[in-house]
C-alpha cells in the first residue's frame, strides 16, 4: 500500500524525517519495502496563468502565459488548457524529474519558451492526458515544488494479512506511527447520526451477505474542482482524480478504509436490493468486462437488475458522470468470505474488494458517512437530510480475559500487569485489572483481536520487539533422525567423488516422457501450470535426460550427473514416495586436450557404480541381465547385493534416445536409496595374509553365449577360499578362436591362510578349476 | 720383489687407470688391477718368496698401492656418477606450466551446499532432522496450521492439487512436518528441523514452482519468544558471521502468534541501501514466531502447559544470497557451465 508521508504529517502534525518514519513503521510490523520521492529533481517550474489560447494546428495550441513577473509563450499539445486556467509552467532552464533540461523549441514557426506540464511530467501521477490544472487561488510565479510540496515522499508498505484488516488505510498507519512515537491516537470521524426520513431509495439486504447497509442522498450545488490536497493524495496512492464527488469517496476510502460507492441517483430504477447473484447472472463492470456471476456473489440490484458487483465494482448503467446532479451514496459491510472468493474467482482485485475481503469494523460505514458529509462542501456538494439503513451495526464481543503471567511467559519479557495495561493503552486498548487478571477491550478499529495470544502480540508490538532478551532455550534431548536423510547426503557424495556433478530437476514433469521411459505417471496434477509439469515423476531419469539435452545443446560433451530425490507411486487412495539416486553418463570423461579424452561406455558406468557402492560399504554385488523397456535390451543389468535388488543400469534405448532427440549414446543408472541403506554393512577387519600368494594365468575358450559372470561363479566354487582374486585381462574373438567362441584370459591369485602353497597345490587347483569349467560351462583350456 | 718394482707397478697402474674414462672402463680396471688375478694380489701372494726382513715393508707398500688405486677409481667413479646424474636431471626437465592430466571433477549442487550448511549449523545448536511426505493431506498443510478454507493465506500460497486424489495436495511449505513431528513426540520436549521440497503454482525469476525450505520447531514447557530470538540470532551469526547486523521485525503467519521476521544487514551494500535491499539496508532471511495454540493442540501438546517457537526459510534464497545467484531457475537447469562454478573446473 502506498502511504504518503505528507498525509501522515497532516494527521499527526509533528513527525520525524521520512527515513526515521520508515524505520518506525517497519518496527511496528508495517514493513516499508520501498521509499519513493515523487517529483524529485524538478527545478525551476512555477505557477502561471493562461491568458490567451489559440489553435496552431489541429493538435497544437499556442498559449500566452502570465507568470506574475512577465509574459511567456508556450506551445502545448494538450487540449485542456483554456484562458484563465492556472497551470504549471517550466520556463527554459528548468529541469524535469526525468533529467531533461528545457530550452527553446520551435513548432510550426512558433517558438515555445519551455513547456506546460502534466502530472506525469511533474513526476507525481500517471495522468498524461493533459496539463495539470491548478486551483484558481494558486499564487502566480510561486515555485511549483514549493506550491505542490514536492518531492512527495511515499512509502510502499507491505501489509501482512493481520494488518490488512486495520491498516489498509492512512488513519490506521497513522495510529501505528502515533503509538510508536507515544503520541495520542487519532480516532477518526465519529459515527454519523442521520435523520431517517428523506427522499432516498428503499433498501432491502440479505443479512447473511450484507449485515449493514447505509445509504444517503448527495446533492450538487455550485460544484468546485477537487481540492489540490485530495488530488495529491490520490496521485500518491496511485489513483487518478476523476470527478470531484468520486474523488472524495476514494479519498475517504484511503483515509479510513471504508469503501464507498456513489450511484447516479437518476439512473437507479426503484428501490435497491442487496442479494446473492443468481447462477449465470451477468454484469458489465466499469472496466468494460462482462462478468458471469455465481451463487454467493453479492450484487446491488434495482428493478432492472444488478447495478454493481457489491464491494468490488460498479456497472456503467449507474455510473456517476461529470453532469450527475444527485448521487445515492452507499456505505456498507459485506461478508468478507464472499468478497474474497469472488475476488479470486473473477480475478477482480479492486481497491474496495481488497478492503472488504479482510473485514471492516462495524461502526466504520457510519463514520465514513459522517466524514463524507464534512468534506462535501469543499466541492460544492451537500449531503441531503435523511438516510436509509438496512440491517444493524454488528456489536463487538465483550472484553478478553487475559492472564498477565501468560503474556509474560510467552514473550519472555519481564512485564508486570501495570506495564501491560500501559502498553495496551498505547495502541488504543483499554485493559482493566480484575484481580490477578486483565479484561482487555480492543478499540473499535481492531476486530481481529479476540484471544489472549492476540493480546500478547499487541503487548509485544507496543513495548517493541527490541525489548526481547536473548536467552537460549533450555537443553532438550535430541531426537533420532530418519537414517535415510544423512545416508542420502553420503550417497550423493560417493558419486560426486567419482566425478559426477549433483543435478536438481523439478519433480513435476511431462507424463508423455515418463511413458516413453516405460514408467507411466501414476499421480497427476489437477491444476498444472503447464503440460510439461503435469505429472509427479516416477523416475529421476526424465530430469537427467532433460539435463543431457540442455547441455548437449550448449556444446557440452562431458556429461556426468547424479541426482537424489523422490519418485511417486500411487497406492490405492494414497501416494507412496520413494527416495532414489540416479546417474547419467555420456560423451567423454574429460574435454578434448593433450591427453586422451576417454570416451565412456557401459563399463564406465558400471565401474562408477561399483566404486561408489564400494565407498558406501556396499558389497556382494551382482549384475544380472534385465529387461527394462527404457534401456537397450542387450546392454542393461539389474544391480543386486546378495538377494536385494538395488536398481538398474544400462544404455538408453536407441529408439528412446531418438524420440528424445538425443544424438549420442547415454548411460543411465537408478538405485533405491532405502535398498542401498538396507544392504550397507559395517566393515569387519580380517587378519593380513601370513603366507605368500601364487599367481597363475589361465586361458579358456568357451561359447560366446556363456556370460563371464557364470565362469567366475564356477571358478569361485571350484577354488574355494584359496582364490583371493581373479582378474579378467583379455577377452578375444576371431581367428584362431573358432567361430561362436571366445577366449578369456584370467590371472588368478591363490593364497592360503594356513600354509605356503606349493607348485603342486597350484597345479592341482588349476586342474580342478579347468575340470569344473569344462563340465559346467563347456570351457576348454587354450 | 723390490721397492723399485712396486714403484714400476704403480706407474703402469696409474697409466692404465688414466685410460679408464667411463664406468665400464673403471670396472674393468678395478678387476684387472685389484681382482683376484690382478698383479697386486699376485705380488702379495709371492711375498713369501721375498727375504723375511723385506716382507713387512713390501707388504705395506703393496697395500698402500692397492688403497691408492681403489681411491683413484672410487673418486673417478663418483665424479662420473655425478655427471651422469646431472645430465639425466637436465634431460628430464619438464615444462611444469603444461596442463595437468584432467580428471572428471564432481561435486555437490549449490542448493545442497546451502542445505548442508544450514542443517550443520542447526544440528550444532541442538536440532535434529525430521522428514515428511511431499504429497500431504490438505488438513496437515492448512487446517492443522490454522489456515482455514477462506483464510487469505490460502491465496498467498497457490496450491497444486492432485487428480482423483481428493484431500491430497503437494505441500506448500515444510510446516506440516512440524505437526507430524509433534504428533510423534508429544508430550516430550522437541527440537526438530525439516528440510525439504515444497511446491507452489508460481513461475518467474524469483519464484520456482518447486523449491526447498527448512523449518525449525522447538516445543516444551516454558519456551518463550526470548528463546526464539536467541536461537535465531545464534543461527544467523554462525551462518553470516559474528558481526552481522540483525533485526527482528513483527510480522504475520497464520501458524504463529506473535510472529516476527529476521532481517540481516544487506551484504551487498553494507547497510547503506542498494537495489538488492531496495534501499532498506536489510535483507529478509526468515519468518518465525510462537507456535499458535491451535497448532500445538493439533500436534498433541496442551497449549496451557507447553509453548513453542517455529521458524522457516527458503533454501534457494539462502543459496542465492550466499553464492550471488540472480535467477532461481539456474538452480534447476543442471547446466554444467553453471554447476562447474561451484567446485574446481575441468581443465
Ligand atoms: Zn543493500
Amino acid at each position: 500500500m502506498k502511504v504518503p508521508y505528507s498525509w501522515l504529517q497532516q494527521i499527526l502534525r509533528s513527525l520525524p524525517g521520512p527515513e526515521a518514519v520508515a524505520q518506525l513503521l517497519t518496527a511496528q510490523g508495517l514493513e516499508v519495502e520501498e521509499v519513493s520521492r515523487l517529483g524529485q529533481g524538478l527545478a525551476g517550474a512555477m505557477v502561471a496563468r493562461a491568458e490567451e489560447v489559440s489553435q496552431l494546428t489541429p493538435r497544437l495550441w499556442r498559449v500566452v502565459l502570465s507568470t506574475g513577473r512577465g509574459e511567456a509563450i508556450c506551445v502545448t499539445g494538450a487540449p485542456n488548457v483554456h484562458p484563465g486556467a492556472i497551470v504549471p509552467y517550466a520556463p527554459p532552464g528548468s529541469v524535469l524529474p526525468d533529467g531533461r533540461t528545457l530550452g527553446l523549441a520551435e513548432f510550426h514557426g512558433q517558438v515555445s519558451q519551455g513547456m506546460l506540464l502534466s502530472a506525469d511530467e511533474i513526476g507525481i501521477g500517471p495522468d498524461h492526458d493533459g496539463i495539470l490544472l491548478l486551483p484558481q487561488d494558486a499564487p502566480l510565479g510561486q515555485d511549483l515544488t514549493e506550491y505542490l510540496g514536492l518531492p512527495e515522499v511515499v512509502f510502499d508498505v507491505a501489509l501482512t494479512p493481520s494488518f490488512a484488516q486495520h491498516c489498509q488505510n492512512i488513519l490506521g498507519v497513522a495510529r501505528e506511527l502515533a503509538a510508536a512515537l507515544g503520541l495520542p491516537l487519532p480516532s477518526g470521524a465519529k459515527p454519523w447520526q442521520p435523520a431517517t426520513t428523506g427522499q432516498v431509495p428503499t433498501v432491502t439486504a440479505d443479512p447473511s451477505l450484507c449485515p449493514l447497509y447505509l445509504g444517503a442522498r448527495l446533492v450538487r450545488g455550485d460544484e468546485r474542482p477537487t481540492p489540490l490536497y485530495v488530488q495529491r493524495m490520490l496521485w500518491a496512492a496511485g489513483m487518478r482524480p476523476l470527478i470531484p464527488v468520486v474523488d472524495l469517496t476514494n479519498y475517504v476510502m484511503l483515509e479510513m478504509g471504508q469503501p464507498l460507492h456513489p450511484f447516479a441517483l437518476g439512473r437507479l430504477a426503484g428501490g435497491i436490493a442487496v442479494r446473492s447473484a443468481r447462477p449465470g447472472e451477468e454484469i458489465e463492470t466499469l472496466d468494460g468486462v462482462v462478468r458471469v456471476l455465481a451463487e454467493g456473489d453479492i450484487v446491488i440490484a434495482d428493478r432492472e437488475g444488478p447495478v454493481a458487483l457489491a464491494g468490488m465494482m460498479g456497472s456503467a448503467r449507474a455510473e456517476v458522470s461529470a453532469d450527475t446532479a444527485e448521487v445515492f451514496l452507499e456505505a456498507a459491510l459485506f461478508r468478507p468470505g464472499a468478497i474474497a472468493s469472488a475476488m479470486r474467482r473473477l480475478g477482480l482485485r479492486s481497491e474496495a474488494a481488497q478492503r472488504f475481503a479482510h473485514g471492516l469494523p462495524g461502526s466504520l460505514p457510519a463514520r465514513a458517512m459522517r466524514r463524507m458529509a464534512e468534506l462535501l462542501p469543499e466541492i460544492g456538494w451537500q449531503m441531503a437530510p435523511g438516510a436509509v439503513q438496512a440491517g444493524q451495526e454488528p456489536q463487538p464481543p465483550g472484553p478478553i480475559d487475559v492472564d498477565p503471567l501468560y503474556v509474560q511467559g510467552l514473550l519472555g519479557i519481564d512485564l508486570g500487569p501495570e506495564e501491560q495495561v500501559h502498553a495496551l493503552a498505547m495502541l488504543g486498548f483499554t485493559a482493566e485489572r480484575k484481580g490477578a487478571r486483565l479484561a482487555v477491550t480492543p478499540p473499535y478499529w481492531r476486530i481481529d483481536v479476540a484471544e489472549p495470544w492476540d493480546v500478547a502480540e499487541e503487548v509485544l508490538r507496543s513495548v517493541g520487539i527490541d525489548r526481547l532478551p536473548e536467552t537460549l532455550p533450555p537443553l532438550a534431548p535430541r531426537v533420532a533422525e530418519p537414517p535415510l536423510y544423512a545416508f542420502g547426503v553420503e550417497a550423493l557424495a560417493a558419486f560426486e567423488a567419482g566425478g559426477y556433478r549433483d543435478a536438481l530437476s523439478y519433480s513435476l514433469c511431462d507424463p508423455g516422457e515418463l511413458l516413453l521411459l516405460g514408467r507411466p505417471a501414476e499421480v497427476e496434477i489437477a491444476n498444472p501450470l503447464s503440460g510439461d509439469m503435469q505429472a509427479l515423476r516416477t523416475t529421476l531419469w526424465q530430469g537427467l535426460l532433460q539435463a543431457v539435452r540442455h547441455n548437449l545443446a550448449r556444446g557440452r560433451q562431458e556429461i556426468a550427473l547424479c541426482e537424489a530425490g523422490r519418485v511417486f507411486h500411487r497406492k490405492g487412495d494414497e501416494v507412496a514416495e520413494e527416495e532414489r539416486i540416479a546417474l547419467v553418463l555420456s560423451g567423454t570423461r574429460v574435454p578434448f586436450g593433450r591427453f586422451d579424452a576417454e570416451s565412456v561406455d557401459f563399463f564406465s558406468l558400471k565401474g562408477d557404480v561399483e566404486a561408489a557402492l564400494g565407498r558406501l560399504r556396499i558389497g556382494g554385488l551382482s549384475f544380472v541381465p534385465s529387461a527394462d523397456p527404457a534401456l537397450h535390451p542387450g546392454r542393461q543389468a539389474e544391480v543386486l547385493s546378495g538377494d536385494v535388488k538395488l536398481g538398474v543400469l544400462g544404455e538408453l534405448h536407441p529408439a528412446v534416445a531418438a524420440r528424445l532427440d538425443i544424438g549420442q549414446r547415454v548411460w543411465l543408472a537408478e538405485l533405491s536409496s532405502a535398498a542401498l541403506l538396507e544392504v550397507r554393512t559395517t566393515p569387519q577387519a580380517t587378519a593380513l595374509p601370513r603366507f605368500p600368494a601364487l599367481i597363475r594365468d589361465l586361458a579358456v575358450v568357451v561359447d560366446q553365449a556363456v556370460p563371464y559372470g557364470r565362469l567366475r561363479q564356477v571358478l569361485r566354487a571350484a577354488l574355494g577360499e584359496w582364490l583371493i582374486a581373479e582378474t579378467l585381462f583379455d577377452v578375444f574373438t576371431g581367428p584362431p578362436v573358432p567361430d561362436g567362441k571366445k577366449s578369456l584370459a584370467l590371472r588368478l591369485t591363490l593364497q592360503s591362510a594356513e600354509r605356503t602353497l606349493t607348485e603342486a597345490d597350484a597345479e592341482a587347483a588349476l586342474a580342478r578349476a579347468l575340470r569344473a569349467l569344462g563340465e559346467q560351462c563347456g570351457a576348454q583350456r587354450r | 720383489m723390490a721397492g723399485s718394482s712396486v714403484e714400476e707397478l704403480r706407474e703402469s697402474a696409474l697409466a692404465a687407470l688414466a685410460a679408464a674414462t667411463d664406468l665400464e672402463g673403471i670396472q674393468a680396471a678395478r678387476t684387472a688391477w685389484l681382482g683376484r688375478k690382478g698383479p697386486i694380489v699376485d705380488a702379495l701372494r709371492s711375498i713369501k718368496d721375498v727375504a723375511p726382513e723385506e716382507r713387512r715393508s713390501l707388504g705395506l707398500a703393496l697395500n698402500q698401492l692397492r688403497d691408492e688405486i681403489e681411491a683413484t677409481l672410487g673418486e673417478r667413479e663418483r665424479r662420473l656418477e655425478e655427471e651422469a646424474m646431472s645430465l639425466r636431471l637436465a634431460q628430464e626437465r619438464l615444462d611444469v606450466t603444461l596442463p595437468g592430466r584432467p580428471r572428471a571433477v564432481g561435486g555437490p549442487h549449490p542448493l545442497r551446499m546451502a542445505e548442508a550448511e544450514l542443517v550443520h549449523v542447526l544440528r550444532e545448536i541442538g536440532f535434529s532432522v525430521a522428514q515428511g511426505p511431499e504429497v500431504e493431506s490438505e488438513h496437515l498443510n492448512f487446517e492443522a496450521l490454522n489456515i482455514p478454507a477462506d483464510h487469505p493465506a490460502r491465496e498467498m500460497q497457490d496450491t497444486f492439487y492432485l487428480s482423483d486424489l481428493p484431500g491430497l495436495l503437494l505441500r506448500t511449505h515444510t510446516s506440516p512436518v512440524q505437526v507430524r513431528a509433534m504428533r510423534e513426540h508429544a508430550p516430550n520436549p522437541l527440537r526438530v528441523i525439516c528440510p525439504g521440497r515444497v511446491y507452489r503454482r508460481d513461475d518467474d525469476v524469483t519464484h520456482s514452482p518447486v523449491f526447498h525450505q527448512i523449518e525449525g520447531l522447538a516445543v516444551g514447557e516454558g519456551i518463550g519468544m526470548h528463546h526464539l530470538k536467541a536461537t535465531l540470532y545464534e543461527f544467523a551469526r554462525r551462518l553470516f558471521g559474528a558481526d552481522v547486523r540483525l533485526r527482528l521485525r513483527p510480522s504475520y503467519f497464520p501458524f504463529t502468534e506473535p510472529s516476527a521476521e529476521l532481517d540481516v544487514g544487506c551484504p551487498f551494500c553494507g547497510g547503506k541501501g542498494c537495489r538488492v535491499c531496495k534501499g532498506t539496508g536489510f535483507i529478509e532471511v526468515l519468518g518465525s514466531g510462537m507456535v499458535h495454540p491451535h497448532v500445538l493442540r493439533e500436534g498433541g501438546y496442551d497449549p496451557a502447559r507447553c509453548t513453542g517457537f517455529a521458524f522457516g526459510l527458503g533454501i534457494e534464497r539462502t543459496a542465492m544470497l550466499h553464492y550471488g545467484i540472480d535467477d532461481v531457475r539456474l538452480l534447476y537447469t543442471s547446466d554444467l557451465r553453471f554447476l562447474s562454478q561451484f567446485q574446481g573446473s575441468e581443465a
